[in-house]
């Protein structure tokens, strides 16, 4: 597929195509393989989300997109409007920082991805002075104005972050990630840190700022329902590789892989009556340093075959919009999410 | 309704911390039941007071927290008022890991570096059950088989950095209850893991719960483990208990606002994903100098200052064995009890 090819069904223009993406740490002579050759397509105005367990290498993909880590292989074409597309792995360090400011990101501690001794202005301003030149009165005009938008008082500009609560910290990092008016966003378990009430104002608040600025947001997350809330397509990894990818309701209703089943019905459900059919994995994520032949996924696959040890299965696409690296994933009839409460 | 003996009854509990800025009233006036062989959820935001709660009932925590009120345990043993009794003295020492014990959130910090898995439980075997390293290294590594280690005589002698989080997880399930406490207070258990993991752990607890016949009090701030775990639910809001009840009508017929907001602000899996989340509006207010009417008022949508804010209010029972913080609390069918 090229990398300007149309959605089909949508007419929708990608955004950010990765080709081959992959990323491997070598150590003491061991080589760790993170991030195996992924392909993804993210279509302008999307949300892509990204699920998996701790170590499956969603933040990798999402930090080798944005090259905050330099991945080992491959190509990241992004294509802002407005400006020639490009392959950001093969841009020199100049250039690249000028893309930067299409292409952000939120990160998941509101604590920690704050500098305390910086004010909120000097946070929020920081990328701006290092994209533009502006003057002081146009850069206070622009942090205060995505300062209103991501619902904070501007009054409080000049205070330090100690002052402020997660909620309206993470608030903060959001403002900062976009006052450069980024078209591209990946948000690293942005929601995860805060509590349900303040994740649903931020989770609101992300979803209207995509509206209003007609954002594409990469949000790699661990937790299932919030994917769900927010996502077009949902892209699903273990150990290092992509096993489904689908639109969002086609994944929770009806996965194509063994791994999203499980996943989908180990989450709890907040609803006692809801009919609990956990599938529960026989042990855990093998180790990355020496993972299984074939199938990452094999050893804690109830419904593994022989081929499944000895082939990898490439993601493929089972239906038009549906892809799963499974041997059997025309075979199995595996259960997703039930939306009727069966009585 | 009469009831049978709770195993566990704490009163009027209130902790004070004393801080820069002044009193921090923690834990406001909380009345919890927990009986025999049942699994009472706790479920709160942070700083609502839900861990300072568990933690007093074992006197664990930090010199600092004036705890007041009484905890009051009835044991197979005998009975204890547990708040009454001197921490670090022998009797509290004899309850604490052998009658009642503890899982904690973070598996990867709740164990020594030190020393070995299975010094770590036999330990409390030592303390608590034999004075034999023989014996007590037996059941250690009868008890890491239960709880699902495969190859227990091996894992035995290896340190808490040969494990993994669930591993440690595990393992922690099986120091809690290898003298079968009636009691396991697990504290957040399963908020640092993955969540088929989780799934994992939450089996083993219920299993466990089945064949020794052990009380829950399951501390969490998540919705759905909640749903999957206990009988009865508590919903803590600032120091307070708002709302306390049997888990389905706390989940298909919530009476207090912020129980409802709570329930409305969870994304559900297979919602309608064009549906806008319900959110709480503003935030949790520090618990210093705040008065003694709702504490929910400042946020609550159904707040009106005639009814609300007249006296403290006391928890009603609205329906039975469902009660809740609120004066404005119905039952259902919208007439007033």
């Amino acid at each position: 597929m090229s990398v300007n090819a149309l959605r089909p069904e949508t007419g929708q223009e990608p955004i950010l195509v990765t080709k081959g993406l992959r990323k491997v740490y070598t150590r003491h002579r061991q080589s760790l393989v993170a991030l195996d050759s992924t392909d993804l397509t993210i279509y302008r105005g999307e949300v892509l989300g990204v699920v998996g367990e701790s170590g499956c290498g969603k933040t990798t993909l999402g930090r080798c997109v944005i090259r905050a880590i330099e991945p080992t292989q491959g190509q990241v074409h992004f294509s802002p409007q407005g400006v020639p597309g490009v392959d950001l792995l093969a841009l020199d360090k100049k250039t690249l920082k000028e893309y930067r400011r299409h292409i952000q990101m939120i990160f998941q501690d509101p604590y920690s991805s704050l500098d305390p001794r910086m004010t909120v202005y000097n946070i929020i301003a920081e990328p701006l002075i290092a994209q533009y030149r502006y003057t002081r009165p146009q850069l206070e005009e622009k942090v205060a104005e995505i300062i209103r938008l991501t619902g904070l008082n501007p009054e409080f500009m000049h205070r330090y972050p100690h002052a402020f609560s997660g909620g309206q910290r993470q608030r903060i990092g959001i403002a900062r990630a976009l006052v450069t008016r980024p078209q591209f966003v990946i948000c690293d378990e942005a929601v995860s840190a805060l509590d349900v009430s303040v994740q649903a104002q931020i989770i609101n608040l992300l979803r209207d700022l995509q509206e209003q600025l007609g954002l594409s947001y990469m949000f790699i997350s661990h937790s299932l329902s919030v994917v769900e809330h927010l996502s077009t397509r949902v892209c699903v990894m273990y150990l290092g590789r992509i096993v489904e990818l689908a639109d969002t309701a086609d994944l929770f209703r009806t996965p194509l892989h063994p791994y999203t089943e499980a996943l989908l019905s180990a989450h709890p459900q907040p609803d006692p009556d809801y009919p609990s059919r956990r599938i529960i994995l026989q042990g855990e994520v093998p180790n990355p340093l020496n993972p299984p032949g074939g199938c990452p996924f094999h050893p804690r696959c109830r419904y593994a075959v022989p081929r499944c040890a000895t082939e990898v299965p490439p993601l493929r696409h089972i239906t038009d919009r549906h892809q799963a690296a499974c041997h059997l994933a025309e075979d199995l009839r595996l259960e997703g999410v039930r939306t009727e409460r069966t009585a | 309704m009469t009831r049978p003996t709770p195993l566990l009854s704490v009163r009027d509990l209130r902790i004070d911390i004393n801080t820069m800025d002044g009193v921090l009233k923690a834990v406001r006036g909380v009345d919890l039941d927990i009986h025999p062989g049942k699994t009472l959820g706790l479920v709160g935001e942070s700083g609502c007071g839900k861990s300072l709660t568990s933690k007093a009932i074992l006197g664990i925590n930090p010199p600092n927290c004036k705890a007041s009120g009484s905890i009051q345990f009835n044991s197979a043993a005998g009975s204890w008022d547990l708040l009454a009794l001197k921490p670090g003295a022998a009797e509290i020492r004899g309850i604490r890991g052998r009658r009642i014990s503890m899982i904690f959130q973070e598996p990867m910090t709740a164990f020594s570096p030190l020393y070995t898995i299975g010094n770590q439980i036999s330990e409390i075997l030592l303390l608590h059950v034999t004075r034999d390293k023989r014996v007590a290294r037996a059941m250690a590594i009868d008890i890491l088989g239960r709880v699902g280690i495969a190859s227990p005589e091996k894992r035995i002698d290896q340190y808490p950095h040969e494990y993994s989080g669930g591993m440690l997880q595990r393992a922690m399930i099986a120091m809690a209850i290898v003298c079968k406490p009636e009691l396991l207070i697990a504290d957040e258990p399963t908020t640092a893991l993955d969540v088929t993991i989780q799934a994992q752990i939450l089996q083993i607890m219920q299993e466990l719960q089945q064949e020794f016949g052990m009380a829950i009090f399951f501390i969490t701030h998540d919705m759905g483990t909640i749903a999957s775990m206990c009988d009865e639910v508590a919903v803590m809001y600032l120091g307070q208990i708002v709302e306390n009840g049997p888990v389905r009508q706390i989940f298909s017929q919530p009476l207090h606002p912020y129980t409802r907001g709570l329930l409305a602000s969870i994304p559900r899996m297979g919602m309608d994903a064009e549906e806008r989340l319900a959110s709480i509006k503003g935030q949790v207010p520090v618990p210093i100098g705040l008065p003694d009417t709702c504490g929910f008022y400042p946020r609550c949508p159904l707040a009106e200052e005639a009814v609300c804010l007249q006296a403290p209010v006391p928890l009603l029972e609205i329906e039975p064995g469902h009660f809740a913080r609120c004066f404005k609390a119905k039952a259902k069918g919208g007439q007033d009890e």
